[in-house]
C-alpha cells in the first residue's frame, strides 16, 4: 500500500502539533466543568486537595475554594442555620429568578456572579446577601403569578428545599450566561444538570423554558419546538412565555 | 504493515451504577486526554472559536456515561466516538445556519480581532484544509492512524469498522494527501513510496 515518505511524515508531525490547546485554555476548560458537574460527595475534600497539589497554576486553587464554599454552605444550610427571614429572602431570591428571565440585566449585571457568590458564601456560610442584590423591585413585582406553583408545601419539605436555592439558581443562572454568550450547547448541559439534581425544583419551569430555547438556539428545531409548546402549555402566562415564544419561530 | 486481523473486542457492558464520577476520578481522566479530545474536536471540523464549548460538551458526556467507562486501552476510542458525536451534531448545526462559517474574504484579510486571527489561522492551516476535504470514513481513520498513531487495531475497534477496511481507507487518505501536497505546491521531492507490501 501506499507508504508516506519521511518528509511528508516530518510535514504531518509539524501540522498537527498547531492543534493542541494551550494548558490555560485546558484548566479553563476544567474549571468550567467543576462549576458545572456534580461530583461523588465522600472523596470531593480529598480530590480537591489532589488537583490542587497537581496544579500549581491559581484557578486550580480558585476551584478548591469554590467546592470547599459549596460543602460548607451545603452544611450550613442543613444544620438550620438558614431560618426565618433568610429563608424568607432565598424565597424572594427565587421568585425573582423566576419572574426575570427575560430582565437579561439582572445576570448580566455580575460578570463572574457564580464565582463572587461562592467565594463570599465561604467567608459567611449562611448569608447568601450578594443574591439579595438580584432582587430588583421591578422585578418582584412580575412575581406574583409565577410564585405560587407550589402553593401546598409541609414546612419540612419547604425547609428541605429551601437549601439548594442556592446551588439551584447557580446552575439556572450559569445556563442563562451561556445562553448569553451563544454556547448553547453548554447552556444545555447546565440546565440538563439542574433537571438531573432538582427533577422538581423550585426553578423547574424556568429550567424549562431555558431549555427550549438553548435548543432552538442550538439548531435543535424540532426538539425545542416540542419542549416550547410543552413550556407554553404549562406556563404560558409566565414572563418567560413571551421569551420562549420568540425561540423557533 | 500492522496487524489488520486482530479486532479488539468490546468488554462486557460494566454495571452502570449512575453515581457521578468522584472529582479525583474525572479530574485524571481530563488532564490525561483533554488535549486529545480538543485536538480531535478541531480535526474534525469544530470552528476554533467553538472549541472550548466543544470540548465541555464531550465532558459533560463523559461525566454523564462514566459508568461506562473502562480505564485502560480504549479509552481514547471511547473519548473518540463521544468526540465525533459532538462535532457532527456542530456541523449540522452549522449547516442549517447556512453561512455562517463562510466569512467574506474581506473581513478575513483586514480584520485585526483575536476571532478573525483564528480565521486567518484556520485558513493557512494545510492540514485542517486537507482533513475537510476527505469523507468521514476517511477522515476518521487517517486521524486516528496517522495523527495520532494508533494501530489498525485499534482504528478497528473505535471506529467499529473492520480492520482491513480501516487500512484501505488509510491507504486512500495516503494518496489523497499527497495529491493534496502537491496541488498546494507543498510536497516534498520523496513524496511517497510506491509498492511497499
Amino acid at each position: 500500500m501506499t507508504e508516506l515518505s519521511p518528509a511528508v511524515r516530518a510535514l504531518l508531525a509539524e501540522a498537527g502539533a498547531q492543534h493542541d490547546p494551550s494548558p490555560r485554555e485546558l484548566d479553563r476548560g476544567l474549571d468550567a466543568l467543576h462549576a458545572t458537574l456534580a461530583f461523588s460527595a465522600p472523596l470531593l475534600a480529598a480530590s480537591a486537595v489532589s488537583a490542587s497539589a497537581a496544579s500549581s497554576v491559581a484557578p486550580a486553587a480558585a476551584t478548591v475554594a469554590k467546592a470547599t464554599a459549596l460543602q460548607t454552605a451545603a452544611s450550613a444550610f442543613s444544620g438550620g442555620a438558614l431560618v426565618g427571614a433568610k429563608a424568607v429572602k432565598l424565597y424572594l431570591i427565587t421568585a425573582a429568578v423566576i419572574g426575570s428571565v427575560g430582565t437579561v440585566a439582572v445576570f448580566r449585571s455580575a460578570p463572574a456572579p457564580i464565582a463572587k457568590r461562592e467565594a463570599s458564601v465561604q467567608t459567611t456560610p449562611a448569608v447568601r446577601e450578594p443574591d439579595v442584590r438580584m432582587v430588583l423591585p421591578k422585578v418582584v413585582e412580575q412575581v406574583e403569578p409565577v410564585v405560587a406553583p407550589q402553593p401546598v408545601v409541609a414546612p419540612a419539605a419547604r425547609a428541605a428545599r429551601t437549601v439548594d436555592i442556592g446551588a439551584e439558581l447557580s446552575l439556572i443562572e450559569a445556563a442563562q450566561q451561556s445562553l448569553q454568550r451563544t454556547q448553547p450547547g453548554r447552556a444545555l448541559s447546565q440546565l440538563e444538570q439542574h433537571a438531573r439534581s432538582y427533577p422538581r425544583g423550585l426553578l423547574a419551569s424556568e429550567r424549562e423554558g431555558l431549555r427550549a430555547i438553548a435548543l432552538c438556539e442550538a439548531g435543535r428545531g424540532a426538539e425545542g419546538r416540542r419542549a416550547k409548546d410543552a413550556f407554553l402549555a404549562r406556563a404560558g402566562s409566565t414572563p418567560i412565555a413571551e421569551r420562549v415564544r420568540k425561540a423557533c419561530p | 504493515m500492522l496487524d489488520t486481523t486482530s479486532r479488539v473486542s468490546p468488554e462486557a457492558a460494566p454495571e452502570p451504577t449512575g453515581a457521578p464520577p468522584t472529582r479525583a476520578d474525572f479530574d485524571t481522566l481530563y488532564r490525561a486526554h483533554a488535549a486529545f479530545v480538543w485536538r480531535s474536536l478541531r480535526r474534525l471540523g469544530v470552528r476554533e472559536a467553538a472549541l472550548d464549548d466543544a470540548t465541555q460538551e464531550v465532558f459533560v458526556v463523559v461525566h454523564r456515561r462514566f459508568a461506562d467507562f473502562r480505564p485502560g486501552p480504549t479509552e481514547k476510542s471511547w473519548l473518540f466516538a463521544i468526540a465525533q458525536r459532538v462535532a457532527s451534531d456542530q456541523r449540522r448545526w452549522l449547516r442549517r445556519k447556512g453561512n455562517l462559517v463562510q466569512i467574506p474574504e474581506q473581513t478575513v484579510a483586514e480584520g485585526h480581532s483575536p476571532y478573525e486571527g483564528a480565521l486567518r489561522r484556520e485558513a493557512s492551516d494545510w492540514l485542517l484544509a486537507f482533513l475537510d476535504q476527505l469523507d468521514d470514513a476517511r477522515r476518521d481513520a487517517f486521524i486516528l492512524s496517522e495523527l495520532e498513531q494508533m494501530t489498525f487495531a485499534e482504528v478497528s475497534s473505535a471506529l467499529d469498522v473492520n480492520a482491513n477496511t480501516i487500512a484501505s481507507r488509510v491507504a486512500s487518505a495516503r494518496r489523497a494527501l499527497v495529491t493534496f501536497l502537491e496541488s498546494r505546491g507543498l510536497a516534498p521531492r520523496d513524496g511517497t513510496k510506491e509498492g511497499t507490501p
